[in-house]
């Protein structure tokens, strides 16, 4: 922290510097400081309690992998780890960059939103704490002041009869989305939508994207096919992608991004022990 | 077929344990200790005449040593093509011009101390441009009044070839077999399609990388990745117009070509700045570099008819071909060239019209890349098959096979054209076409799997299944030529000198293998050097899939002699005739007395006791025609038709490739080709803006395939043996990346019944082509 407050916005912070050292190499930054996160114990844990999750920010993605908490509790974080990159990725990449480096098509981010994921965040004034879904002010942008850090990721585990499903398009294995999509449901007794939170990345626009419109639509009622396919229209209407994306083009984005959220939200649904009618295989 | 001892056997690769224990093989790996750095400024127009450059203030900071432009260079017009001599490509290239011609191509180089300096003193270069209108459509191109690219008084054609700069048309082929237009009329149906490919990349792990510096005697000495060492000592001298004695090509190890290295693309710069500095000099691409400023796959479009009678017989083909070549012509006419020389003799039909032309653009600068035109034309080829056999009701295998030539048969094309004019007669000396289908539909499941896809209940997710053959001729008949030199050591080893280059795939390896089958010796008897111009004597280089096969019978040729002389030596040892005396286990056996000697005796005799002389031979040959290699390719697909996204779940190529001298190695090229195929046709894309720079020339931005998007992969090396080849082997570097994209596009097909002429198969263009044809 204090390296942090001396040396101001000349330093970066690094912890597996597999986003920080790549913009360092394309000369998208010059910091003439790094601070390294990875030396600092106690910052790299996965720790359940109750039914919290708490994420050390230095946990790399591989641990995140390999967790058996996270596998059989939180299988949607799960799904999203084992779609970013590669191995040699995961073993140094962390959670704390994925989330903190604040690129719209980033895979965590959509996951850790649909299960409410909260920061807690360190700084010369102390902790305070903040809503994942609150973080992001931009593409590279966040909400933390300078000589801040991120210090945990707590996650809420999903209640009973709660569905999740992670989706991601990319064009390559190792490549980031194109579009990803996360989704969180929960069921009420009679099979009606208690609670939906759909979130949708892969630079659909600046930040990622959570459709309260789409998760109202839901709210109270049977999940039939019919809903699902309006609520995925709703939830891509607002995209606001670059024109120029490398990886395809908005029209598309809008298009795969109304499938993929119909079949997360089906998959889901399924997944909740509610009744999917005219099932569609996948 | 001959029983072999080490040929046909998997021996591990000469250079295995050396790579993988990172040994400093590579031409970057070496340093000196007053090595300069040099680095290149790009163009950043698409077309624009330099109307000055001011380079005082880069020459001016401190460690900078030379700064390079067209105004202190030699105006020498010459081709990046490593090609024979002279080249059948126009020399339409400087080492640097007052016109740019694309965005990334040279305007000016500097060698500093440091990379860094050299990277400040680019930015501190003034160029005055006067921006001209550009054009990227190569239709347009073509068109009276389109803008002229390469408008200098300079530029030529050497041979007596077309070439017709003022209209941006750089070349013209016309062939003509039969009547295709009776062959027309005379087919129940005709079927017409235009087929488009794409820019891309051959993504070599090592950047093009040179490190040049003067010997005691003022000698260039250049150490570069190329596959073309004497080639490009020709270039580099023609460049800076020395002798050829004035320059050593040495060709260390080579992290991958793919027909990227067979252009001169930094050697001249590097070699210059020598020259001027009288410094070591390194120039390394990097990666961007390499994708914008190297060299790309010819983008074609190509317009094809063809006729088909209800019997299954392809009564004609016509196709009409417009090559992109970008903004320079290297291997503009000989990849246009191979599109019918190589390609349409796999066909069966005596009626064959070609028309092609190449056509400059202010877009990426197209050379060599493995499959050379002939991937294209089988692009084209294997989409028009398939759509034959589907018109007519006919199962794709039983069609390939009714129409594809046979051991024995000839083509008219054959004799019409080769890669670089009249072509050479010739018959097909070995082909397992027939085999390659039937074991490789065996091994896919054809049969059972068109019959479970064709009930596959309804849903968004639908699988099918694709076929194509391939046929692709190797080396460059009647021009290419190979020379191998070895010599006899005390303890009865061999130095085997080749200039044959290995980029990877394998020949140091293979030709030692041939050249311990020819002597009857162990593999580790033959010390394999590769390529020094100063020592090792003429080859072609590494192209046109050529090496095994021509290098291969350089270096049968080469044994016989040594074996000659070995005899002769024996028979003076033992007082008996030579005939009597034969070749055993790295000696030589009497067939009457029994005696036996040991290399090595006779090596020692030959040197130091009596009538002295090395052992020691070279021996050249030249391809007389082109080995035809063959193919059959099986692809199963699962089409998403609500994302578009296509995988590819089982792809198996059944190959006739004659004797596979190392059948890992064999593998290899197969594999290598078909994943490197796969990732061509589903994702690898250049993308431009609208003034014709890349927008993403990084492995972030282009996306190759990596393992874990390999699907399962099944090769099957189906016996054969080809007459004219070293020990029955054919070539096996290109043929099987040639059919992937129209298997491809044929599984596409059967699973959704929507036609894909336009690569790469991205998901975005999968999902438009279904909604078109939905009418949407
Ligand atoms: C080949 C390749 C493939 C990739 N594929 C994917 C993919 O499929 N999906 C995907 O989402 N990402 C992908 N990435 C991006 C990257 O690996 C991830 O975003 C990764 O999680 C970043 O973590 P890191 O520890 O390496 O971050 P770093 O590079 O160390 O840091 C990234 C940024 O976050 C800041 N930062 C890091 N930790 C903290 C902290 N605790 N507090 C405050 N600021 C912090 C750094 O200052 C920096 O600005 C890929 C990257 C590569 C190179």
């Amino acid at each position: 922290m204090a390296l942090l407050s001396r040396y101001g916005d000349k330093a970066k912070l690094i912890a597996g510097g597999t986003d920080l050292l790549v913009d360092m190499k394309n000369e998208k930054i010059n910091p003439q400081y790094l601070i390294s996160l990875m030396k600092i114990t106690g910052l790299s844990y996965i720790a359940e309690e109750g039914d919290v999750l708490r994420i050390g920010a230095t946990t790399t993605l591989r641990e995140l992998e390999e967790s058996q908490i996270i596998e059989k509790r939180y299988g949607l974080i799960s799904k999203a780890v084992k779609c970013l990159g590669t191995v040699q990725i995961r073993n140094m990449a962390t959670i704390g960059g994925n989330i903190c480096n604040a690129v719209p098509s980033a895979d965590l981010p959509p996951a850790l939103v649909a299960l409410n994921a909260t920061l807690k965040i360190v700084g010369p004034n102390g902790e305070r704490t903040m809503p994942l879904e609150d973080f992001f002010a931009g593409v590279k942008k966040t909400k933390l002041s300078v000589g801040e850090l991120l210090k945990e990721i707590i996650v809420e585990r999903p209640p009973a009869r709660s569905g999740t499903a992670f989706i991601k398009l990319s064009r390559t294995a190792e490549d980031l989305a194109i579009v990803n999509v996360a989704v969180r449901i929960t069921l009420n007794e009679d099979d009606t939508c208690r609670e939906a939170r759909i979130v949708i990345g892969g630079g659909v626009g600046p930040t990622l994207i959570r459709s309260r419109e789409a998760e109202k639509l839901l709210l109270g009622k049977k999940m039939e096919e019919e809903l699902v396919k309006r609520a995925a229209e709703v939830a891509c209407t607002g995209f606001s992608c670059r024109p120029t994306s490398i990886r395809a083009s908005p029209e598309y984005k809008a298009e795969v991004g109304r499938v993929l959220v119909k079949r997360a939200l089906l998959e889901a649904l399924k997944k909740a022990g509610g009744v999917v009618e005219d099932d569609e295989r996948n | 077929m001959r029983e072999f001892k080490i040929v046909g056997k998997s021996v591990k690769k000469v250079d295995a344990a050396l790579l993988a224990r990172g040994k400093p093989l590579f031409t970057d790996d070496v340093t000196f200790e007053d090595m300069l750095h040099a680095r290149i400024l790009w163009s950043p127009h698409a077309h624009a005449r330099i109307r000055d450059i001011d380079t005082s203030e880069a020459e001016a900071l401190p460690g900078v040593h030379a700064v390079l432009c067209y105004k202190n260079v030699p105006r020498v017009p010459h081709t990046s093509a490593g090609q024979g001599w002279p080249e059948p490509s126009p020399y339409d290239m400087f080492m640097f011009d007052n016109k740019v011609r694309y965005v990334g191509d040279r305007v000016a180089a500097v060698a500093a101390e440091s990379e860094e300096i050299a990277e400040k003193a680019l930015r501190l270069i003034k160029v005055d441009y006067e921006v001209l209108p550009a054009v990227f459509d190569p239709e347009k191109a073509m068109e009276e009044g389109a803008p002229v690219i390469h408008d200098e008084p300079d530029c030529r054609q050497v041979l007596p070839l077309f070439y017709d700069p003022k209209h941006n048309h750089c070349a013209h082929i016309e062939v003509k077999t039969g009547d295709p237009d009776r062959g027309l009329n005379e087919a129940d149906i005709v079927i017409e399609h235009t087929i488009k490919n794409h820019y891309a990349q051959h993504c070599a792990l090592e950047p093009h990388s040179c490190i040049s510096y003067l010997d005691p005697m003022g000698r260039i000495v250049v150490r570069c990745s190329t596959q073309v060492p004497y080639y490009a000592r020709r270039i580099i001298a023609q460049c800076l117009q020395l002798p050829e004695r004035m320059v050593r090509v040495i060709k260390p190890r080579i992290g991958g070509g793919f027909g990227s290295k067979q252009e001169i693309v930094v050697e001249d710069v590097c070699a210059m700045f020598t020259l001027r500095t009288r410094r070591p000099v390194r120039l390394v691409f990097t990666r961007p570099e390499v994708f914008v400023s190297s060299r790309t796959r010819h983008p074609m479009i190509m317009r094809v008819k063809t006729g088909v009678k209800r019997d299954g017989t392809v009564s004609a083909i016509k196709m009409r071909v417009i090559s992109n070549t970008g903004a320079y012509g290297p291997h503009c006419m000989t990849v246009l060239g191979s599109t019918c020389a190589k390609t349409l003799p796999l066909y069966r039909c005596p009626n064959i019209e070609f028309i092609g032309d190449t056509v400059y653009t202010n877009l990426l600068n197209a050379g060599a890349y493995r499959g050379y035109g002939v991937l294209q034309g089988t692009f084209a080829m294997g989409i028009m098959m398939d759509e034959m056999a589907h018109a007519i009701g006919m199962d794709p295998v039983d069609f390939w096979k009714k129409n594809t030539i046979r051991v024995g048969e000839t083509s008219p094309i054959f004799s019409a054209l080769s890669e670089i004019g009249k072509g050479a007669e010739q018959k097909v000396d070995s082909c397992a076409l027939p085999e390659c289908i039937d074991q490789g539909a065996a091994a896919f499941g054809w049969k059972e799997k068109r019959e479970r896809y064709r009930n596959q209940p309804d849903g968004p997710i639908r699988r099918g299944v694709g076929m194509v053959c391939t046929v692709h001729g190797g080396t460059v008949a009647l021009l290419d030529a190979s020379s191998v030199t070895a010599k006899m050591n005390e303890d009865g080893s061999f130095n085997l000198l080749i200039s044959a280059s290995d980029v990877g795939g394998g020949c140091d390896t293979v030709l030692s293998q041939i050249f311990a089958e020819a002597l009857d010796i162990p593999l580790e008897d033959v010390i394999v050097y590769p390529t020094d111009t100063d020592v090792t004597p003429y080859d072609k280089g590494a192209y046109a899939s050529g090496t095994t096969y021509l290098s291969g019978l350089a270096v049968i040729k080469t044994a016989e002699e040594i074996k000659k002389q070995i005899l002769k030596v024996a028979a003076e040892m033992l007082n008996e005739p030579p005939e009597n005396l034969r070749l055993e286990k790295k000696g030589v056996v009497s067939t009457k007395s029994g005696k036996r000697l040991e290399f090595g005796q006779i090596a020692k005799r030959a040197m130091y006791s009596k009538n002295q002389f090395q052992i020691a031979a070279t021996a050249s040959e030249y391809s007389h025609l082109h080995p035809q290699t063959f193919t059959a390719q099986f692809a199963e697909v699962e089409v998403d038709t609500e994302t578009g996204q296509v995988k590819v779940l089982y792809y198996v190529t059944a190959v006739d490739c004659g004797t596979a001298i190392n059948p890992t190695l064999a593998e290899g090229q197969v594999e290598g080709s078909i994943i490197n195929g796969i990732s061509y046709a589903l994702t690898e894309e250049f993308i431009f803006d609208e003034n014709g720079r890349v927008l993403n020339p990084s492995f972030r931005d282009y996306k190759i395939f990596s393992a874990p998007d390999i699907p399962k992969l099944k090769t099957i090396l189906v016996p054969s043996y080809d007459p004219t080849g070293p020990f029955g082997a054919k070539p096996i570097g290109e043929p099987a990346m040639d059919g992937v994209l129209p298997t491809i596009s044929n599984a596409i097909y059967n699973a959704i019944g929507v036609r894909l002429t336009e690569s790469p198969f991205t998901p975005e263009r999968v999902l438009k082509a279904i909604r078109e044809k939905r009418g949407r």
